[in-house]
């Protein structure tokens, strides 16, 4: 059972293979860890996925579907919600204002994106998950104002909105404190549970072993390995990788 | 002197619609549209045109400007929009100075540099609005139910998606936006808006000649929204108001005739400058900063 399969994937910038022949596979309702050394590739594997960069060769299917051929802003229709590994929150307007831009529907037709009543439609569901995340007060803040972690938790709040059944976050726990992360770690644990599929790039590696039912490692743009993050922590492949690098 | 006021009060109605349609392309979904003129002065024109040879009534007139409009910036958008912003400014300034081109030479249709005389005055349903007091009014009804449309879209979650995609249109795509989509339409409902505009300034000044498309012109409205602050509803007629004024200020301090045009890009420069320094988001901001304000 596989719900996302690259298979060969490929992108070069200039001389440099960013991806190169990349190969995996994510399994619905799991959450998948996807590591390797600074340059590997895996923002960029991201990018490819989500059509942000189109690739040169390989596939990738989403649910038996090419996603190759469906620009970036159809992909989150199509199931798939993602975070950037730079911070992209709107912030010139308010934490409600960026939650709302990410509940499907609200720019679906015509009439629906001139009239305001999409905000009560959605402002429930917008408190209660700002209330999971304990940043109930923040609804009517500027996005600018927000700290760096709390900022991460409202994009993978946009992401939760968006009713994505896989979503892909990169590096959710860099640069946030020990207290928010354990914040962002139940929210992916509950996530999770409620059957969604995560797909994670991460550095910080006792958080994803935690929580991560397999793992992808990718060096050099290429695939090295998958396996449970046990195996994975203990392959001497894997050590060579970070070592080396 | 009445009759100036009036004239002063007429030009302040058109023209902060006309601010408010660019506040909506710039200002708002922050594109990179230096040609807004041409739609004001493709508005102006086929009021113009219809009404002096087909003898048409002043609302269809505006109706058919804003189509006219609208579709032609759809096309400007669907050319240049996938592409970066430069392409949006160089197609839009490029536009502008054909469109002073074609008013000028098509002469059968522009009557060129001798303009257009006898566009008739504004008249619904047979009633005439022929003294300045009643073109005010009428002015006044019209574009206050735009600005009604527009502080709509404003607030609307087309206005919301606008403004993020003024801020980061990459992250909007990320959230499954049409940001190119989203895009064109900004920019066609502007430029149907400013055709209204340039409509209703045809139908009052009654005659129409090529300068209406004079660069000149697209500073000023640059002018007014720095001074409003871009993207602000408020600023928009704020900037509009403000502006217009102070360019009315040196008739009244006695300076002679040939001083005046001077003494306004003097005055002009300096409101510009102070902006810059005191109220880089706005004069209007100034007031509304404690308060969440658009
Ligand atoms: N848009 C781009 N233009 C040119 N080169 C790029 C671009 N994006 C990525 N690269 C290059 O591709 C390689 C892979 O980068 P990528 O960002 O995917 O790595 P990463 O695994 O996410 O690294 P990190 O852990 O540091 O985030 C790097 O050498 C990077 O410099
Ligand atoms: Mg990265």
């Amino acid at each position: 059972m596989t719900l996302l399969l690259v298979e060969n994937l490929s992108k070069s910038f200039g001389g440099v293979r960013a991806v190169d022949g990349l190969s995996f596979t994510v399994r619905p309702g799991s959450i998948t860890g996807l590591i390797g050394p600074n340059g590997a590739g895996k923002t960029t594997a991201f990018n490819l996925i989500t059509h942000f960069v189109p690739a040169e060769s390989g596939q990738i299917l989403y649910q038996g579907e090419d996603l190759r051929r469906v620009p970036a802003h159809r992909i989150v229709r199509k199931g798939i919600a993602r975070t950037f590994q730079q911070i992209r929150l709107f912030r010139n307007l308010t934490v409600r204002e960026n939650l709302l831009l990410a509940c499907s529907h609200t720019y679906d037709g015509w009439w629906s994106s001139f009239s305001p009543v999409d905000e009560d439609l959605h402002l429930e569901r917008l408190t209660a998950l700002l209330e999971e995340v304990g940043l109930q007060d923040y609804l009517d803040h500027s996005a600018a104002e927000l700290s760096y972690g709390q900022s991460k938790l409202v994009e993978i709040l946009r992401c939760v909105l968006q009713d994505a059944d896989l979503i892909l976050l990169d590096e959710p726990a860099a640069g946030v404190n020990p207290t928010l992360l354990r914040t962002v770690e139940r929210l992916i644990r509950r996530l999770n549970r409620d059957g969604k599929t995560l797909l994670i790039i991460e550095h910080h590696m006792p958080f994803l072993m935690r929580i991560a039912d397999e793992v992808v490692v990718m060096e050099n743009g290429r695939f090295l390995m998958q396996d449970t993050p046990e195996k994975v922590q203990t392959d001497p492949r894997v050590l060579e990788a970070y070592l080396g690098a | 002197m009445l009759e100036y006021l009036l004239s002063l009060a007429i030009l302040m109605t058109i023209w902060s619609l006309l601010t408010q349609s660019y506040n909506l392309s710039f200002g708002l979904t922050g594109l990179f549209n230096l040609g807004h003129i041409i739609f004001y002065g493709m508005g102006a024109y086929t009021a113009a045109i219809l009404s002096t040879q087909f003898g048409s009534p002043f609302l269809l007139n505006l109706l058919l400007g804003a189509l006219i409009a609208g579709a032609f910036a759809a096309v400007l958008g669907l050319l240049t929009l996938r592409l970066s912003g430069h392409y949006l400014a160089i197609a839009t300034l490029g536009a502008a100075m054909i469109a002073i081109v074609v008013a000028t030479n098509w002469i059968s249709l522009t009557n060129g540099p001798m303009g257009i005389r006898g566009i008739s005055q504004p008249s619904i349903l047979g009633v005439e609005f022929s003294s300045s007091w009643a073109v005010l009014a009428l002015y006044l009804v019209i574009v206050i139910a735009c600005q009604w449309v527009l502080w709509r879209l404003f607030r609307s979650p087309f206005g919301r998606l606008q403004r993020a995609i003024a801020h980061d249109e990459i992250a909007a795509k990320g959230l499954g936006k049409d940001t190119f989509r989203s895009q064109v339409w900004s920019l066609t409902l502007s430029a149907a808006f400013a055709a209204v505009a340039g409509g209703l300034y045809a139908h009052y000044r009654l005659f129409l000649d090529p300068s209406i498309f004079a660069l000149p012109e697209i500073i000023f409205l640059l002018l007014m929204l720095i001074v409003g602050g871009q993207g602000s509803f408020s600023g928009a007629i704020g900037g509009t108001v403000i502006v217009l004024l102070l360019g009315e200020v040196p008739r009244f301090v006695g300076f002679p005739d040939a001083l005046i045009g001077p003494a306004r890009n003097l005055l002009y420069a300096a409101l510009l400058i102070s902006c810059m320094f005191f109220a880089p988001r706005g004069v209007v901001w100034l007031f509304t900063r404690r308060r969440a304000s658009i």
